[in-house]
């Protein structure tokens, strides 16, 4: 991860220490952009923005907390304000919580789901569930980790991570079986 | 140990959070449960497909793409520290000669090599937290002188007087406010960085500035407040003196509307896309000097909506389909609105956090579902038409 010492000095006022430490995130930047707002035009506007305000903001940082999560929550901050999008979200619906356990894994096919598959469905949880998700996978985040970036208490987190991971499963089972539900 | 309990137990196990002991338990259930296989074996293969995601990265380099857009903001964040020299000097005495002579000393100032900008940069801050400060005294004292004045013209109980001096106040309150909800880590920033009580700063500013502009204008910086009363209602700039006075008066305490106005208009770029880069310095200043009322009436807001902080994660907003509702969630409490704004249900505070919300198709319904403190969970049906709440059967 980013350098303690380049954080120090970026936030003490030393603009090439800021810029390199830019240029060191903004991968990490833009992938959580990228799968938060799921196409890439809006990922890099995201992204930039989210840049942008590190810059800009890299003086109320404080170093207790840690750098990488509170670069997440600004970027995460922006994706779910500035970019939410009107596309309709799955509703995490109580039936659909019920345990799924009673289908028969046989007849199932078991092939690897497709890659877009698994984005679409993403793409349908709603915002702070998929927030959970991309922290959990892509920037390979703790459950501390992602509370922190989110704000959100530990048990809310865990709570998101496994019921998105149910609302995948079933999306992707439908998906698998030819059936889209709205 | 049921199914239900054991699928916490594989979705932990998928994020490596399992004891020994927890492991074995779930190992030993899956062995006798064929569901519970199945279900296991369906969620390992998707934390699988999902830690495998392509780790996409931008097709070009987003710091490059930004590298003018920070030049302008650090541009921006000097020429507003100069555009303050400006409104100083201008609210000061001076009038259009001293802007015009301060433009000189703000040009020279630019054209200075800008290493360490970032540096000069909160300096700058200070510098222009003291201007708007010390406009916003000349401009609370107008308000007072003028408020006094008004009274002693009503000497026979007229409430004028009165009347003006409560919406001063309220809309010093409403300033006070808005000081609050804005971004405290900056203000913070400022006080930790210059330790200066509001009073210090207020002086510190206007001679700061005088010390630069001093040569090239025919301006008197140490009696600025004195005869500021009459440029800035000259000005036209009643409305906004008023706001930035009572920002700076009303909070002296606190430093909190200072500093936002400081880093409002230090912040918000307006002032920079107007200026001039060479040649122009005179004209351009000049230009910004004729309208400190604009830049400081302006500032604080500015400095509110462009950099609010980040809204609390834990709110939640949900548009009905048809956009006629939106639902918030402040923590558990659910408060559902019309478009227009109007409150149409007000939920109770629960002890819970929100796991699951949407709404009906129609638009017509809003249902959440709340786990409770005690691990069950309790799911709810609003109606926001008619403000009534049920509580389904789980």
């Amino acid at each position: 991860m980013v350098e303690p010492s380049l954080i120090r000095a970026a936030r003490e006022g030393d603009r090439e220490a800021l810029i390199t430490l830019l240029r060191e995130i903004e991968t990490h930047v833009y992938r959580t952009a990228y799968y938060l707002v799921g196409n890439e035009q809006d990922a890099m506007d995201a992204a930039q923005e989210a840049l942008i305000r590190i810059y800009t903001k890299i003086g109320s940082y404080e170093e207790k907390a840690q750098f990488k999560t509170w670069v997440q929550r600004i970027v995460t901050n922006i994706c779910i304000d500035k970019f939410r999008r009107s596309k309709p979200t799955v509703s995490i619906e109580e039936h659909e919580m019920v345990f799924e356990g009673r289908e028969s894994v046989e007849g199932e096919v078991m092939a690897a789901y497709a890659a877009k598959d698994i984005r679409d469905a993403i793409d349908r949880l709603p915002e702070h569930h998929r927030a959970v998700v991309v922290l959990r996978y892509l920037q390979d985040f703790s459950y501390n980790e992602i509370a922190d970036s989110l704000d959100l208490p530990l048990n809310t987190v865990k709570s998101y991570l496994f019921r998105a991971r149910q609302q995948l499963q079933v999306l992707l089972r439908d998906y698998q079986k030819g059936g889209v539900r709205g | 140990m049921n199914c239900q309990e054991v699928m916490e137990y594989m979705q932990r196990e998928l994020d490596g959070d399992l004891g020994e002991i927890e492991s074995a338990t779930l190992r030993e259930h899956i062995r006798h449960c064929a569901d519970c296989a199945a279900m296991y074996e369906r969620l390992k293969r998707l934390s699988a497909e999902l830690e495998s995601l392509p780790k996409v990265t931008p097709p070009f380099s987003l710091v490059d793409a930004i590298l003018p857009k920070l030049d302008e903001i650090d541009r921006a964040n000097a020429a507003a520290a100069s555009a303050d020299a400006g409104t100083a000097g201008h609210a000061g005495v001076a009038g259009r000669v001293g802007a015009v002579g301060q433009a000189g000393a703000a040009g020279s100032a630019q054209a200075e090599p800008t290493e360490a900008t970032r540096r000069r940069v909160s300096r700058f801050n200070l510098r222009m937290l003291g201007g708007v400060v010390a406009a916003g005294i000349v401009a609370g004292i107008f308000l007072v002188t003028y408020n006094q004045e008004r009274l002693n013209d009503s000497l026979s109980g007229n409430s004028a007087g009165m009347s003006s001096a409560s919406s001063a106040s309220s809309s010093a309150e409403s300033m006070l406010m808005m000081s609050f909800s804005a971004d405290t880590a900056d203000s913070f920033e400022v006080a930790d960085q210059h330790g200066s009580l509001p009073n210090a700063s207020m002086k510190f500013g206007p001679a700061d500035d005088g010390a630069e502009s001093g040569p090239a204008t025919e301006s008197t910086p140490g009696s600025a407040p004195g005869p500021a009363g009459q440029p800035a209602p000259a000005d036209g700039g009643i409305n906004a003196g008023e706001d930035a006075g009572n920002a700076a008066t009303l909070t002296s305490g606190s430093d909190a509307a200072g500093a936002d106005a400081g880093s409002g208009a230090g912040e918000s770029g307006v002032p920079a896309n107007d200026l001039p880069q060479n040649g122009e310095e005179a004209v351009g200043v000049a230009d910004m000097g004729e309208e400190p009322a604009v830049g400081l009436g302006e500032g604080p807001l500015l400095g509110i909506a462009g950099f609010e902080e980040e809204p609390a994660a834990d709110t939640i907003e949900s548009v009905s389909p048809d956009g006629a509702w939106i639902a918030v969630f402040s923590g558990s409490r659910l408060i559902i609105r019309d478009r227009d704004g109007n409150t149409w249900f007000e939920g109770e505070e629960r002890e819970g956090a929100v796991t699951a919300l949407g709404w009906t198709e129609d638009g017509a319904f809003f249902r959440y579902e709340l786990l409770l403190e005690d691990g069950s969970t309790a799911v709810f049906l609003v109606d926001p038409a008619s403000g009534e709440e049920t509580r389904e059967q789980a």
